[in-house]
């Protein structure tokens, strides 16, 4: 009795429950990639809007960067050329300075009287040599101001750059971190490794946390 | 059911952040979380200086740190020693204070302070400690701790002017025979054997700055008030008068007693010395003092009853009234003139001014085998170094110690030198000065002084404030007197 062929009525039923069996897993799988699929497109969508914002704001930092930076380049050349004619001005201040004692010795020596013909035009030359060392004054002082201002400027945008600059970096890592957890996302669409959607959610919130110090610059 | 509540907390947290990223991005330069935090920065400074730090140094530093910063002035460092007692009781908010190294124990003592390395981090503060002089360094550091961040130094220097010194040395031998009478009467020998007046004051001793002196007490000085007439050029001058060109501070307040104590070191003196009326340094020194007296070389307002303070020195110098007198950095710049934009006025013929070490003090007493001084001195002048330091109740330290370093950076150094004249305590800028300052009188100030302190300088001793009365009353005495011989001087100065 026990070893009587089953009946094909048993058969089919086994068969019906068999593939019913494997209905259900079937489903049960769906249901989990369906479920993991959502997870992902949820993480996926904070993670690329953050991205995105993360994008502006270090564009944002990166323009006062180079802004500033422009800022300091124009300020050091400027006054790079301010610096140069100063020093040519200065230079022929001391000819001029030099020929005007040239004519004072040499009036002391020939021992001229201030009424001589010959000291009244010497005395004329020397009138003129001093204005001119005036002049050569008052250009320089007023070149040296505009020197002190402008290098004080550099040295103000080159410090004014340092922030956006450190906080640039961050953003950029972040945006690095980022950008590496979405791919682990879409890798885990493919294969449908739950743990890799965690990982992916790892990474991306440190990169998070790390775009958010571009911001505090705690570290 | 947890993981679907875990899933509604990240979910949650996710759009949180996303919202903070928007926010951000409505404003991303930072910090501007929570309304500005009041501070105060304590400062002696001149209302001018004052204003220039705010301008181009707090405003910076308060802009990058969400700042509301307040300064408060005080005149001198008593008061500032007054307000941070005051603060360690009252906390008001005081981020910063700049006190000077003579303070620095008592108000440590006094707990109005704590270490500035209290804000830095770990090893941090040594490491920026090299960025600053060794006297700066030895002063910061104190019991092992960083309590210090040096801020600046300062020194006295001569300040001269060229056509004066010319004018001496061109003309001095026409009164040799006067000069020669007159120190014979205080000496018995005269100037000493095979003397020559030195060409350039910077290798000046006491003997060059009498002959000097003399020589520009009965010429007519076509190169002071002339000059300082600011004629237009080819005018006719004004006359040339005749008057005293020596100034120094004479007074009773504290640069005169720091000028006398500074003088007596210039003989050699040793801090117990000047507990000794009748030391041979301070005798010495008194002796020249009675000699100026006598023959008139020192300015009228040197000579007046009470004498006149740096501001008056400077004053008289600015006016192109003396030829030869002691400044310190900022005075050096304010009597120039056209160190920034906006600064006073400063002397007719600025090119004329000219800076050196103090001179080398030489004793009157002639040595009779020799023929020269009986003691030889040195050149000297006390540095005074001032400093950052943290009030006790510091609403912030770690922003203290920011705010140190951010205003004792290399470039606001240079900026600050530059502006409102001082001598910066970096070392990279000790050894770039004639580089990084390419102004030929800023370059003579500080080399002036970088060769001084190299020369001959020292902290002012600790418990002047003990016996200055009793050194002041001794000048006093001496100078009260018309004798000039050495035992007339020092009878006098036994208050006999």
């Amino acid at each position: 009795m026990a070893n009587e062929p089953k009946t094909e009525n048993e058969l089919l039923r086994e068969e019906v429950a068999l593939q019913q069996k494997q209905a259900e897993a079937r489903a049960e799988r769906e249901r989990r990639n369906e479920e993991l699929k959502n997870r992902v497109s949820v993480a996926a969508i904070v993670l690329t809007t953050a991205l995105s914002f993360i994008g502006n704001v270090k564009s944002d930092r990166n323009d006062a960067v180079g802004s500033a930076k422009g800022a300091a380049d124009a300020a050091r050349r400027q006054a790079a050329e301010l610096w140069a004619y100063y020093q040519t001005a200065i230079s022929s201040r001391a000819t001029l300075e030099v020929a005007r004692d040239r004519i004072d010795l040499d009036l002391s020596k020939r021992g001229l009287k201030q009424d001589d013909p010959e000291a009244r035009r010497d005395a004329l030359k020397q009138v003129e040599y001093a204005e001119r060392v005036r002049d050569f004054d008052r250009q320089t002082q007023q070149v040296f101001y505009r020197v002190q201002e402008l290098e004080a400027q550099e040295d103000v945008a080159a410090r004014r750059a340092l922030e956006p600059a450190a906080a640039a970096v961050r953003y950029e890592l972040g945006s690095k971190l980022i950008t590496l957890a979405l791919i682990l996302l879409s890798v885990t669409i493919l294969s449908s490794k739950r743990w890799l959607l965690w990982a992916g959610v790892a990474l991306g919130s440190i990169g998070l946390l790390v775009a958010f110090d571009g911001y505090f610059l705690f570290l | 059911m947890i993981n679907r509540a875990l899933l509604q907390v990240l979910l949650l947290a996710g759009i949180g952040v996303n919202i903070a990223f928007l926010l951000i991005n409505l404003r991303p330069d930072r910090p501007h979380l929570a309304r500005k935090k009041h501070v105060k920065v304590l400062l002696r400074a001149s209302d001018p200086r004052a204003k220039w730090m705010m301008q181009n140094e707090l405003s910076e530093f308060a802009a990058a740190h969400d700042l509301d910063v307040q300064l408060v002035l005080a005149k001198d460092f008593d008061e500032v020693h007054d307000k941070l007692s005051e603060e360690s009781k009252h906390p008001s908010g005081m981020l910063l204070a700049d006190i000077d190294d003579e303070w620095s124990d008592d108000l440590r003592s006094e707990k109005a302070i704590r270490p500035i390395e209290d804000g830095a981090e770990k090893d941090e503060a040594p490491a920026a400690l090299d960025e600053y002089l060794p006297e700066g360094i030895s002063r910061a550091r104190q019991d092992g701790k960083i309590w210090f961040l040096p801020k600046r130094a300062q020194v006295d220097v001569i300040a001269f002017l060229k056509p004066a010194v010319e004018d001496a040395f061109l003309k001095w031998e026409k009164y040799r025979k006067d000069i020669e009478l007159a120190l014979k009467e205080a000496n018995g020998h005269g100037l000493p054997k095979g003397y020559e007046l030195e060409r350039n004051p910077e290798s000046w001793d006491s003997y060059d700055i009498f002959v000097a002196a003399w020589t520009w007490a009965h010429e007519p000085a076509p190169w002071a008030e002339p000059v300082a007439a600011n004629v237009p050029i080819g005018a006719r001058m004004p006359p040339a008068t005749v008057r005293p060109r020596l100034a120094f501070r004479t007074g009773r307040g504290e640069d005169a007693v720091r000028d006398l104590v500074s003088a007596f070191y210039r003989q050699s003196a040793k801090p117990p010395d000047l507990k000794d009326p009748l030391s041979p340094a301070v005798l010495d020194y008194l002796q020249w003092r009675a000699l100026w007296k006598k023959h008139h070389l020192l300015a009228p307002e040197c000579e007046s009853k009470d004498g006149i303070e740096s501001f008056g020195v400077n004053q008289l110098l600015h006016d192109r009234k003396v030829a030869y007198a002691p400044v310190n950095q900022p005075d050096a710049f304010w009597v120039h003139g056209g160190a920034r934009r906006d600064a006073d006025p400063g002397m007719r013929g600025p090119s004329d001014l000219t800076f050196a070490p103090e001179p080398v003090g030489a004793s009157l007493e002639i040595d009779p085998k020799t023929g020269q001084p009986a003691r030889q001195g040195r050149t000297f002048s006390f540095e005074e170094v001032h400093l950052w330091a943290v009030p006790v109740h510091s609403p912030d330290v770690a922003l203290s110690w920011q705010l140190a370093r951010f205003l004792t950076q290399r470039g606001l150094q240079l900026r600050e030198t530059e502006a409102e004249g001082m001598l910066p305590i970096r070392k990279d800028l000790r050894t770039s000065y004639q580089v990084a300052f390419r102004v030929d009188w800023m370059q003579q100030v500080l080399h002036a002084s970088y060769v001084q302190i190299f020369r001959g300088s020292g902290d002012l001793p600790s418990d002047l404030d003990a016996y200055e009365d009793k050194i002041l009353a001794e000048r006093d005495r001496v100078l009260a007197q018309p004798a000039v011989t050495l035992e007339a001087i020092r009878e006098a100065a036994r208050g006999q």
